[in-house]
């Protein structure tokens, strides 16, 4: 899910999917995703400069949200963390369900946490204890 | 992402006590992170500042070092034994006795020069009103017999096909442009690494991504820096301070004691903006900052600022510098814009709101308060004509209160060298008028935010159209530059076409120069 609403000068994520997921005519526009070609990569939420993009997965009743976090300390597999929304409104506790390393991708990481379903499309940031 | 050499260390003395500070800071900064946070005292009321830009532009910092006056402690390295004092106040700057002429200044009323006024006559008085003022007002005084230690006063001459002045992105692109044609390059910079403003942006940078787009501005740095060291033919001088730009295209810059001369057939100026200022009440207290100068504290030295910020700004440099705070672990208590809405990139926004940072729009800073350095600031609605709405006051606890309002050309060199100079303000102050392909006097070129502020991509688009039209014009082309040229030219235009692109499309409407240039005529070798 892309959260990128205004017409930057940008094109990072059209150009570092490889399926062609996103569509962006010029420069300037705002990208679309066709979900249909789209396979969760995760390439985009990876590069975004804006740190705009979020991966939403649901399975069995459970949400998943993985966003991009520059903080420290990095937050370990099953540590619970604080979720805010986009207004830095505390949702409640979440469980980190997997971490991809800031090393692995120059320094940002994505964590992945587990949210009840209709935090879906709320859920956009954590805070972790001792930071 | 950023790691910090934390093993070497150093210690220098500061008016008589041992200092500890790793090798590659400056005075300034480890004088910081020691705790120090009065630098000097003001001239006429002995008001304590601290430093304010951390780059060499506002002299808040200035201290004598090693017996030499006036040094901008910001901008020189530790070294080991190094003796450091401060200037002004007495009998110290911490508690300085005269500092009442602040309290009782608005009684005085000391008018602006009185001194050129009352402090001539009787005229054999004049040397003696002379020391006592310069003592007052802390310049400083010279060494009473010359200084043994430094080496010989010398002089470098240099002929070359192009210089440039300033080795930020603008600079760097150009240099490799010329570099990778020209038989003789020269890249000239003030601070003693390449990479100009990119050095402290550890975010990812916007734009297009065959241009660095997703690349952070530290890395764009060291690849360019990396670049340059590969051509051979391109010198480049650090930490040499252009300081003017003579007749025939003589660029005279100073490398501590030594003098440049460098005499460049084409000078492309580069030299980058300003941090501009707020005026309110005590905007002179230390705490109160350049946003440039708090990043250059964190990202370039790895010291912690302050606990609890207050910035004023929501342009991209303001927003981005709010991040980069949280993410050194300080609380910012607040955002304030003075506009009805924010500045920058809304995903720049979104970033510290998720973060739980309120972000007041039509607000400001009214004053900052505190003992010597800031303990907190008054923050005010605005109305439509920015005055203050009486009761909307509102204060906060804060140790730091960072200035992100806009920056101004760097107009001085272009000026210097003939330019004709014209103040637009959607370009952010004064700048030169010039040809399509960025010449703004015969064989003098700008690029990057001297020529107007906009952002790095732009900058390095700029730097590669003046890099390679410096180098076609004095017949180094190579095949197909044409092209390229007009293809940068191009890509430049695209990505001024959106909505962010506005404001500065208004603007290079009223600067450009009616002939175009020619290109592909050798210029007379004299």
């Amino acid at each position: 899910m892309i959260e990128c609403i205004e017409e930057i000068p940008c094109n990072s994520c059209a150009i570092a999917c490889k399926l062609g997921a996103i569509q962006m005519a010029t420069v300037n526009d705002i990208p679309k995703v066709d979900y249909d070609k789209c396979t969760g990569c995760m390439a985009c939420v990876m590069v975004c400069p804006g740190l705009a993009v979020f991966l939403l997965r649901a399975a069995n009743g459970v949400g998943y949200v993985t966003l991009p976090y520059e903080f420290l300390p990095i937050p370990k597999v099953g540590e619970q963390v604080k979720t805010l929304s986009r207004e830095g409104t505390v949702l409640g506790k979440s469980r980190v369900a997997r971490v991809l390393p800031p090393e692995r991708n120059d320094g940002t990481a994505l964590v992945t946490i587990e949210v009840p379903e209709d935090w879906l499309f709320e859920a956009r940031a954590i805070k972790v204890e001792g930071s | 992402m950023l790691t910090f050499d934390r093993e070497s260390r150093v210690i220098f003395h500061f008016e008589g006590k041992p200092i500890e500070a790793y090798a590659k800071e400056t005075v300034a900064a480890a004088l910081y992170a020691n705790g120090l946070r009065t630098f000097s005292r003001s001239m006429k009321y002995h008001r304590p500042r601290g430093f304010f830009c951390a780059i060499g532009r506002c002299s808040a910092c200035m201290m004598t070092v090693d017996n030499v006056p006036n040094v901008r402690t910001c901008m020189v390295n530790v070294k080991e034994g190094m003796r450091v004092t401060r200037q002004s106040g007495f009998p110290n700057a911490d508690h300085d006795l005269l500092s009442v002429m602040d309290k009782l200044g608005f009684y005085f009323s000391l008018a602006s020069g009185f001194y050129h006024r009352k402090l001539i006559r009787p005229a054999f008085l004049r040397q003696t009103y002379l020391k006592i003022l310069t003592k007052f007002v802390g310049l400083g005084r010279l060494p009473a017999k010359e200084s043994t230690s430094k080496a010989e006063n010398s002089k470098l001459s240099m002929e070359t096909d192009v210089v440039i002045i300033g080795g930020g992105p603008a600079g760097l692109t150009a240099a490799l442009e010329a570099g990778k044609r020209c038989p003789n390059v020269v890249l000239i910079d003030d601070k003693r690494m390449l990479g100009g403003q990119l050095v402290k942006q550890t975010h990812r940078f916007f734009g297009d991504a065959r241009h660095y787009a997703g690349v952070r501005g530290i890395r764009i740095a060291e690849t360019l820096t990396k670049q340059i060291r590969e051509l051979p033919n391109v010198t480049t001088f650090l930490d040499s301070d252009v300081f003017g730009i003579y007749d025939r295209h003589i660029v005279a810059a100073a490398q501590e004691n030594r003098l440049l001369k460098i005499h460049g057939k084409k000078i492309i100026i580069a030299t980058g903006a300003y941090e501009r200022t707020l005026v309110f009440e005590n905007n002179d207290l230390p705490g109160v900052y350049g946003a440039g100068g708090v990043q250059t504290l964190m990202n370039t030295y790895g010291i912690k600022p302050g606990t609890k910020a207050l910035v004023v700004g929501t342009g991209n440099v303001g927003l981005i510098l709010s991040y980069q705070l949280l993410q050194a672990g300080v609380n910012v208590v607040a955002m304030v814009e003075a506009l009805p809405r924010i500045g920058g990139y809304l995903v720049h926004a979104a970033k510290v709101r998720r973060q739980g940072v309120e972000i007041l729009t039509s607000h400001t800073v009214i004053k900052a308060l505190g003992r010597g350095k800031v303990q907190s600031a008054i923050m005010a609605k605005i109305d439509n004509s920015f005055n203050p709405i009486p009761g909307t006051e509102r204060k906060v606890d804060c140790d730091l209160i960072c200035i992100a309002v806009g920056l101004t050309p760097t107009y001085e060199h272009a000026s210097q060298a003939g330019a004709q100079l014209q103040f637009v303000p959607e370009l952010g102050g004064f700048v030169a008028r010039r040809t399509k392909f960025m010449e703004v006097a015969d064989g003098v070129y700008v690029a990057g935010d001297v020529s107007g502020i906009e952002e790095a991509t732009t900058a390095m688009l700029e730097g590669q159209i003046v890099g390679l039209h410096a180098a076609l014009t004095l017949g180094y082309g190579l095949p197909s530059d044409e092209e390229k040229l007009e293809a940068w030219i191009k890509q430049l235009n695209d990505e001024r076409s959106g909505p962010f692109g506005e404001k500065i499309r208004r603007g290079l409407q009223n600067v450009m120069l009616p002939e175009d240039m020619k290109i592909g005529v050798k210029a007379t070798v004299s």
